[in-house]
């Protein structure tokens, strides 16, 4: 099983998260349902138990892979297609598992993840993150998962006033219901309070990890985020095209280190609990990240063009505050490891 | 607009059967009277209609059937009500004054389930519906506890069903019966909260399963107005007092009257300084009604009184009303600092839909006894 035909860079990532101090072992002989699959984290977290199988010595875990797409999961997944410890399930996330299917623990990833897609299908933002979530709660209540863990974002936090606010956990700010946006957050709080609910009635071990701003290898064309676009400009050698001032400070996270993360969650996190994925070291405003990325060219023809003055960070409600702590992570033992300048090289040369 | 079809009522059910109770538990006619000459205008566009309420046993589900019922009669308007209760609701015992109503019929059906069950359960509406008002959601003291799950699955799964039969329907217009509660804890140095606040509320919590499911409510609606073109209007009922309102739930103000009603100290749990205001459930039924039929589309409105009092405040009025010279014992500690606020601003609804309390709560507390007292 060791001659999967990974890119050189995922290889290099997978080595060293296999090395770390997640409890791989604990998936030995388990069967792990991973929603979304297809998407950039899910299809990661799938990469990675691969790997784990490959490397490890102890029994191998199952991975479901559960998409909506088969010829997509096909092309994400074409080096592992055929193996013994990957299934795929073709099927709507709202309906429930084929009969006979069980699973160990579940990870639900699924649902539209771009503002361009969320904007665009508001009520199939929904259906996967909420409806999918209680169909999934309830099959593991009955299945007597040991882990379902929810992938939610930083977004739930909503607009948290005043631009020193270190925001963790208990830091919740404005969210409108209303506001065309909130499909996305509020499907994501939602899907907590569910995890809540059948932690709290059943004492279901849920756990809820809220992503900011993952980026790495097999980011898509497709992505609308503003560093997917930079990315891809990069690739295309195009300017890079700033729509602001490019003020906004992010902290951008790096999919391996997300990857350790949601692992070491669903293993050692708390029931019930959410916690906050972000790199805390990796804070950069948008126009150096921008140029960060144009110096990868290797002919050094890509330019940053700022197109407009606007403040980037006055729009409301679009993003979760500036300052992210993640003390409740690290204490579960976390550390990132990748900083931007690596991180976004390697994501780039993983694209090439 | 629709034809008038007087004659097409529904078979009243086994009326003696059902007629002692039925005069108990009946709203006060001066009550319905009151609410019918304030919404005339808003229901002469619901002649023929056919409407559909969920929570229909609920107390804001009566209140909206019974005056439902009395505008149809009094306005002639010659439309129907369908009230959904819960699978298990008891008709007979819980609303028995419904049942005698010929342009009113009851279902008893799962809201998890409504979408592909209603046309069995109704069938003479498959081509349409005019306007549903969204109330129903299972909550009790246990959703706070125990067991939220019933309260997620219904705020969730139940809205989701009732949009998709708005949608097949073609509704003209859609009610959501929200909540204040979407606003969270209100912080104490704000008076009254608007429609544009909002504040925190943890969606990590299992205490949040009803808060965050009329949230996600709210947000669910506006997806399928965006996505669907349904005619959406949000309330966000805040406190009331009235006939109906349970006496023995997670309300103040009902627990106080149940006290005086059985002749005993009337027991306020916290220090007695939280402040309150609560709108009469007669004036809480024009509110809705007139959102319904009036409302600006996606623009949520708060439901509510507008002048305060303190939890002790309410306790020695209620006292008062009730004649029996009751002591009013204060369980909680002192709370230092500002007290504890569930108050709306309601600028809105009276700016756009001349909407303003109308019964005063000395009022609102008497009629309230003296229901009760009735219906002992």
């Amino acid at each position: 099983m060791n001659n999967s035909n990974r890119h050189l860079v995922i290889a290099e990532d997978l080595r060293l998260l296999m090395a770390g101090s997640v409890p791989w072992e604990r998936f030995s002989g388990k069967t792990v349902l991973i929603t979304g699959a297809t998407g950039l984290v899910a299809s990661y977290l799938v990469d990675a138990l691969l790997y784990r199988n490959e490397v490890l010595e102890s029994e191998p875990c199952l991975v479901v892979a559960m998409v909506r797409d088969r010829k997509r999961a096909e092309q994400r997944f074409f080096n592992h297609l055929g193996r013994t410890d990957l299934e795929l399930l073709v099927q709507d996330v709202t309906l429930p598992l084929p009969p006979g299917r069980t699973a160990n623990f579940i990870i639900h990833a699924a649902g539209n993840a771009t503002p361009k897609k969320f904007m665009l299908d508001p009520i199939g933002t929904y259906k996967a993150a909420v409806l999918g979530s209680h169909t999934l709660l309830e099959h593991a209540h009955l299945m007597g998962c040991e882990g379902y863990l929810f992938l939610s974002s930083g977004a739930v936090h909503g607009a948290v006033q005043g631009d020193d606010t270190v925001v963790n956990e208990q830091v919740i700010g404005i969210v409108d219901p209303l506001d065309p946006y909130a499909c996305y957050s509020e499907s994501k709080r939602m899907g907590e309070t569910m995890c809540a609910g059948w932690t709290r009635q059943y004492s279901l071990k849920t756990r809820i990890c809220r992503l900011s701003h993952t980026y790495g290898p097999g980011l898509s064309r497709d992505d609308d985020r503003a560093f997917a676009e930079f990315v891809y400009s990069v690739l295309d050698q195009r300017d890079i095209l700033l729509k602001t001032d490019g003020s906004a400070i992010r902290p951008y996270c790096y999919l391996m280190d997300a990857a350790d993360a949601i692992f070491r969650v669903l293993l050692l996190g708390a029931d019930g609990e959410a916690y906050l994925v972000a790199n805390d070291t990796a804070n950069c405003s948008i126009r150096d990240l921008a140029q960060i990325l144009a110096n990868l060219d290797r002919d050094k023809k890509v330019c940053v063009r700022v197109l407009s003055h606007e403040r980037s960070d006055s729009i409301p409600n679009k993003d979760p505050a500036r300052r992210i702590d993640v003390t409740k992570l690290r204490n579960l033992g976390w550390a990132p490891q990748f900083d931007i300048e690596i991180g976004f090289e390697r994501t780039f040369r993983s694209l090439l | 607009m629709n034809t008038i079809q007087t004659t097409d009522t529904f078979p009243s059910t086994t009326p003696d059967k059902v007629s002692s109770p039925i005069y108990r538990k009946s709203i006060p006619i001066r009550d319905l009277e009151h609410v019918t000459s304030n919404i005339e205008s808003s229901m002469i566009g619901w002649k023929g209609a056919r409407i559909l309420i969920t929570g229909a046993t609920g107390f804001f589900g009566q209140w909206l059937v019974e005056s439902f019922h009395h505008a149809n009669q009094t306005l002639n308007l010659g439309a129907r009500l369908v009230g959904i209760g819960g699978p298990n609701d008891k008709f007979d015992d819980i609303c028995p004054q419904i049942l005698e109503m010929n342009d009113v019929k009851l279902i008893n059906a799962d809201i998890c389930d409504l979408d592909s069950s209603i046309d069995t359960l109704l069938p003479d509406w498959h081509d349409r519906i005019d306007a549903i008002i969204h109330a129903a959601i299972y909550v009790d003291g246990e959703t706070y506890n125990q067991k939220p799950i019933p309260t997620l699955s219904t705020g969730v799964k139940g809205t989701w069903e009732v949009l998709e039969i708005a949608k097949r329907k073609n509704v003209k217009r859609f009610l959501y019966v929200s909540s204040g509660a979407v606003y969270g804890t209100q912080s104490r140095m704000l008076e009254r909260i608007g429609e544009d606040h909002s504040t925190s509320l943890d969606c990590a919590s299992a205490q949040s399963a009803y808060a965050e499911s009329k949230r996600f409510g709210e947000t669910l609606c506006c997806g399928y107005m965006q996505q669907h073109g349904i005619p959406v209007t949000i309330a966000r009922p805040f406190a009331f007092v009235g006939p109906h309102l349970p006496i023995d739930k997670h309300f103040a103000i009902g627990n106080f009257i149940r006290d005086v009603l059985a002749n005993t100290p009337i027991v306020i749990q916290s220090d007695g300084s939280p402040i309150r205001s609560y709108l009469y459930a007669a004036d809480l039924a024009i509110w809705l009604w007139t959102i319904l039929s009036n409302g600006v589309l996606g623009r949520p409105y708060n439901v509510g009184g507008t002048q305060t009092f303190s939890l002790l405040e309410i306790a020695t009025l209620i006292e008062k009303a009730s004649m029996n010279k009751n002591p009013i014992q204060v369980n909680g500690e002192k709370v230092v600092g500002p007290p504890n606020r569930y108050v709306p601003d309601t600028t809105r609804a009276e700016r756009e839909l001349g909407l303003k309390p109308i019964i005063s709560l000395e009022d609102a507390i008497h009629r309230t006894l003296e229901w009760h007292r009735k219906t002992i």
